[in-house]
């Protein structure tokens, strides 16, 4: 057992749950997709990764206006989670291996492209609010602070419009039985494009505000992806709350375990959690009875 | 299947064998019998996914098995002092075990989380070589992992395993004895009930067949050999080293799933082709190394559109074309 | 005589709702039970808990005299409590005598070393497992179509075949699940001598999930009514058909006129 002292840990939670909330968005988009066209879809991440490169491209090259580049970014990006939808995964909606080679295919395309086109060397954003504040005790930098804030109000939005809207419950309807978004008057074929625009849409905002916080590299995409599907495995497979709920204790994985017991225990330990609680619940915390 | 038809599948494959046998003589090139090496590495991993796949399974492990393998086989074998063949079963067991542990958990979700679980998995491992450096050397390493001990045969020879020759025809006879053990498996009673769990798994267990436990096995023996393969690797290479972008974690369990679907999945055979052909074609093609990721995605996503049934489905495909434009 | 099948207060609810509520039920040996009811009454779901596939909120399965609540599809059948579902759920894309030896599994007494290594004793039994296929075949009418591919039959005859591949594990009590619902009147009665000699010549229960009414009305011992999850009837074919609130439950309902 190490000396560990309050400040830090305490520190370390906070900036665990701050990142984890950025996973977060990356869960639930990839979750939402999942649901809907029942893909995996593995460019999620390079779609994030892309999502940054943009606003990198806009912000530091450009020199557009940084919240301005996250707009144009995002539009961008959930357009092109509608010609991915349109014209890889539709044709070949029904079978199960099919579409995810194809999605395997265009993650190792965009990631090699964009590794060609801009190297692998790290690339930074300038931060976009500088300096800290104090939360609950200790110091934190503002622009985590905001970008922390930003997902939890883009999660927030996300659950009013599958509450609310006609095509959020026509979503929520969808996600439980691909046929039943019918009975709202909107056909499968929607729902899978909203479902990739939404996600698609969250993943880039995610990539955007990683990249302003930390750095930006090829290959950051695959590493959101597996915390996105960490985050899913661990809050329960087919529930959006389940997601933010295992966006949570990942966070807290991260940033108690990481700390205590290393970074050895901290890989582990999120794999064991899932374990046990499939062991106890097949359907995971909060999933559904298949 | 005509009779016909399996004739001309066994003499292919026995010659193909042949051929396997006699390339050395051929290939005086260390590089291209370095190269073969490691495709026979591969067409062992790609096939303990096949054997996986029967249950309509995927798992997206595959790399993360690897490093157990090969992590456990060199660490028996440099810090325990145990011989090559003990520590390559001794790997491959205990990823069957750890398989098997996790398959009660993992098996009980439906198919797309259990793919999921698995590059999870898949992923840790990486992580704890990456990180648990006092065990695994971390970045750094293990390197010097001996090779097999000379096998002395009374009155005959003895089995020296130094040139790439040597570890040539070591995998290669490994190599066939694990495909000949699957594929008995596949074309067994076991495989046709892991046919029937691929098809309609509510039927099978309908009419008394333990669902779980026959995925569980076949995934527990899949791993078993995937451990083979890293045990392998391990002591072909001499050196093992964590990479921090992802080889032994889900890069290599995304080409490996590639080379299944590219070969195909309908016979036993296909993601053999495709493994031998996917790992050989890059080399070919060495001067563009930057671009070929490029260029291999591009050809994924190609192939499961124009020919999505594999490579070994070729024939067949261009039979029934031409039968097709003789009666039109 | 004890009955065969006992349900005990048999609860299933999905989320808030009460698919199947306090059901009790008592199946005889040897008769032939018709579950009738409007859409939705959970007469599937029934079906499901009896034959593992869903878990019971509450409630208990006495089968033989024992308790066989929470055990798993492939256990019930080892029980011997066989069943075939709503749709044509068989192997389309194999071969209909093939369909049949999945069947045998429970049956096949064959060692996995021997099958393994493809000794001639597993050929063998292999052949003699594809004679008892044959026979079931025969016993359904369906040996002259051995060969052909199941996706490739009527669908009166898959329906058969559904039944082929259950009867294949030698059951004591069936669950036969909408039966002979989409075939047509020739299709029906075929069928219906079957479900007929299974009971006489085999003396196997059976237990009849239906829309069609004549066949329930002609076939059944006995028929219990489900509405809204709950019994709300039980008795011979003439006191359930007279039964006022049998009669409430179905007014409104299009009922399957063939």
């Amino acid at each position: 057992m190490f000396e560990i002292s309050k400040e830090v840990l305490l520190q370390s939670i906070i900036n665990g749950l701050v990142l984890g909330w950025i996973y977060v968005l990356m869960a639930l988009g990839l979750s939402l997709i999942l649901s809907i066209t029942s893909i995996l879809q593995f460019a999620h991440g390079e779609v994030y990764m892309l999502g940054a490169y943009i606003v990198y491209y806009l912000s530091v090259i450009s020199g557009i206006n940084f919240f301005v580049a996250i707009f144009i970014s995002v539009a961008l990006m959930a357009v092109l989670g509608l010609l991915l939808e349109r014209f890889f995964f539709r044709p070949l909606r029904g079978e199960f291996l099919p579409p995810m080679i194809v999605a395997l295919g265009l993650m190792i395309l965009l990631q090699s492209g964009v590794t060609v086109g801009f190297g692998i060397n790290p690339k930074s954003i300038p931060s976009f609010a500088p300096g800290s504040i104090k939360i609950l005790g200790t110091m934190i930098g503002v622009d985590r602070a905001v970008a922390a804030g930003i997902s939890i109000a883009l999660a927030l939005l996300l659950f009013l419009f599958l509450k609310i809207s006609k095509y959020g419950l026509a979503l929520t309807a969808a996600s439980q039985h691909r046929e039943a978004s019918i009975l709202q008057g909107i056909g499968p074929d929607r729902m899978s494009a909203l479902a990739m625009a939404v996600g698609s849409a969250l993943a880039a905002t995610g990539g955007a505000l990683m990249g302003a916080i930390l750095v930006l590299n090829p290959f950051m995409g695959s590493t959101a992806l597996i915390k996105g599907l960490i985050i899913i495995v661990l809050g329960g497979m087919g529930s959006l709350f389940g997601g933010v709920v295992g966006g949570i204790i990942l966070g807290l994985i991260d940033g108690v375990i990481l700390v205590v017991f290393g970074p050895v225990a901290a890989s582990v330990a999120p794999l064991l959690l899932v374990a046990v609680i499939l062991v106890i619940k097949p359907q995971g915390l909060f999933g559904h009875e298949f | 299947m005509s009779s016909k038809k399996q004739a001309i599948d066994r003499y292919s494959v026995i010659s193909f064998i042949i051929c396997l046998f006699i390339a050395p003589l051929f290939l005086r090139n260390n590089y291209w019998l370095h190269v073969l090496g490691i495709t026979g590495i591969n067409i062992i991993l790609v096939s303990s996914l096949h054997t996986i796949r029967s249950t309509g399974e995927i798992s997206m492990g595959t790399g993360g098995f690897m490093a157990l393998g090969a992590y456990t086989s060199a660490l028996l074998a440099m810090k325990v002092g145990l011989c090559f063949w003990l520590t390559m079963l001794l790997a491959g067991i205990l990823c069957a075990a750890v398989a098997v542990i996790l398959g009660y958990p993992f098996m009980r979700t439906k198919g797309i989380y259990f793919s999921i679980l698995t590059l999870v998995t898949g992923e840790v491992f990486r992580l704890i070589a990456w990180y648990y450096r006092s065990l695994t050397g971390g970045s750094v390493g293990l390197s010097g992992i001996p090779g097999p001990n000379p096998i002395t045969i009374p009155g005959i020879t003895t089995i020296m395993f130094d040139t790439k020759v040597d570890y040539y025809y070591l995998i290669l006879v490994i190599a066939l004895l694990s495909l000949l053990i699957l594929f008995r498996l596949q074309t067994s009673q076991v495989g046709f009930v892991w046919s029937t769990i691929r098809e309609t798994d509510h039927l099978a267990a309908s009419v008394g067949i333990n669902v779980l436990q026959y995925k569980i096995f076949a995934f527990g023996i899949g791993s078993f050999f995937t451990g083979i393969a890293g045990a392998l690797f391990a002591h072909f290479m001499h050196l093992l080293a964590a990479d921090a972008t992802g080889k032994f974690g889900m890069t290599t369990s995304i080409y490996i799933l590639i080379y299944m679907v590219f070969g195909g999945e309908g016979k036993f055979m296909g993601p053999v082709i495709g493994a031998f052909i996917l790992t050989i074609l890059p080399e070919t093609f060495r001067a563009m190394k930057e671009y070929q990721p490029v260029i291999f995605g591009a050809l994924v996503i190609l192939i499961v559109f124009f020919i999505p049934q594999g490579i070994i489905a070729l024939p067949d495909r261009i039979l029934l074309w031409r039968r097709r434009k003789k009666t039109s | 005589m004890e009955p065969i099948l006992q349900l005990i207060n048999l609860t299933k609810y999905f989320g808030g709702l009460g698919a199947v509520v306090d059901l009790n039920l008592e199946v005889n040996q040897g008769e032939i039970l018709g579950l009738i009811g409007p859409n939705g009454a959970g007469k599937t779901t029934v079906i499901n808990m009896i034959a593992g596939a869903l878990h019971p909120s509450r409630g208990k399965l006495i089968f033989k005299g024992e308790d066989v609540t929470h055990l798993p599809p492939h256990r019930i059948a080892e029980k011997g409590i066989g069943r075939i579902f709503q749709s044509n759920t068989l192997f389309q894309h194999w071969s209909v005598i093939a369909n049949v030896r999945v069947g045998l599994h429970l049956h096949r007494n064959i060692d996995f070393l021997s099958g393994f290594l493809g000794l001639s004793y597993a050929r063998k039994r292999e052949d003699i497992l594809y004679e008892k296929a044959s026979e079931i075949l025969s016993f359904v009418g369906l040996f002259i179509k051995k060969d052909q591919l199941a996706i490739s039959l009527p669908h009166g005859n898959q329906r058969a075949l559904c039944l082929a591949v259950t009867l294949a594990l030698r059951p004591t009590l069936l669950l036969l699940d909408e039966p002979v619902t989409g075939m047509n009147a020739e299709e029906v009665s075929t069928m219906l001598s079957l479900i007929r000699a299974l009971r006489d010549e085999k003396g196997i229960t059976c237990i009849m999930v239906e829309h069609n009414m004549k066949a329930v009305m002609g076939l059944c011992d006995r028929i219990a009514v489900l509405d809204y999850g709950k019994k709300i009837a039980e008795g011979s074919p003439g006191e359930v058909s007279g039964n006022p609130a049998v009669i409430e439950a179905y007014l409104g309902v299009e009922q399957d006129a063939s």
